[in-house]
């Protein structure tokens, strides 16, 4: 019988990438400031997580086996919208 | 924003980004297991910030560039530790604050061979009928005068 907890604990690799990497820099800057000094980049606080607000309790409970240990900080990315007003850049053509 | 790099044939090439200008909006929230303790947290976040609001982002996308953009945040804080699962999860203290960026990016490289400008200074004026060369083909070589 597959053990469906170890389908979620394989290693997934964030990447920089699109708005993502704006949810990344800002997150990884809050785990540093909440790590102890000298910060490691091996060390993932996992008191400060990306994902909904309304579910973070429970993530922090299973990412702790179900002991979750506060206080922690979640962060939630809300929407994003395009600046149409300062869109120039695509009228070039290369 | 347009930098140079070595293409894989060592030759010059231009590396443009090209972007769209997007606001991302977040929200921040603390949870505590007392008010107090919540209250210094977010008033440390909000000192952190206030004053250091620069972030450096690592774009990809064939860039690899890292790009500075700010965070602010907006005025409300909001209390939201009397939520229904407050009791069921064990007391809890949660206050959420709102933030966001404008001046972050969509980007895109692009990859243009170098061009450099390269001025003909070698002038023909007009073609004589005389079939002597050195008649025909008047240079002026700005380099050489």
């Amino acid at each position: 019988m597959n053990n469906d907890r170890e389908l979620t604990e394989s290693k997934i690799r964030e990447q920089n990438v699109s708005v993502y990497a704006y949810d990344l820099a800002l997150v990884e800057d809050l785990r540093a400031r909440f790590s102890k000094s000298p910060v490691k980049d091996s060390e993932i606080n996992k008191n400060v997580q990306i994902g909904p607000t309304e579910q973070m309790y429970r993530i922090i409970g299973e990412l702790s086996g179900d002991q979750p240990i506060l206080p922690f900080v979640s962060l939630q990315r809300l929407n994003w919208t395009l600046n149409l007003d300062r869109q120039r850049i695509p009228n070039f053509r290369w | 924003m347009v930098f140079t790099r070595l293409a894989p044939d060592n030759k010059p090439q231009e590396v443009r980004a090209r972007v769209i200008p997007i606001t991302i909006n977040w929200q921040l929230s603390v949870w505590t297991k007392d008010r107090i303790t919540n209250d210094a947290i977010v008033r440390e976040i909000l000192w952190y910030y206030h004053l250091r609001p620069s972030l450096l982002v690592y774009v990809q996308h064939g860039l690899n560039i890292a790009h500075k953009f700010n965070i602010y945040f907006n005025s409300e804080i909001t209390d939201n530790s009397d939520i229904a699962n407050h009791i069921n999860n064990g007391t809890y203290f949660r206050q959420d604050l709102s933030l966001y960026s404008d001046d972050s990016y969509l980007w895109q490289a692009n990859y243009i061979n170098k061009v450099e400008v390269a001025p003909q200074l070698y002038f023909n004026y007009g073609v004589s009928q005389n079939t002597d060369p050195s008649y025909t083909n008047i240079e002026i070589n700005t380099k050489n005068k």
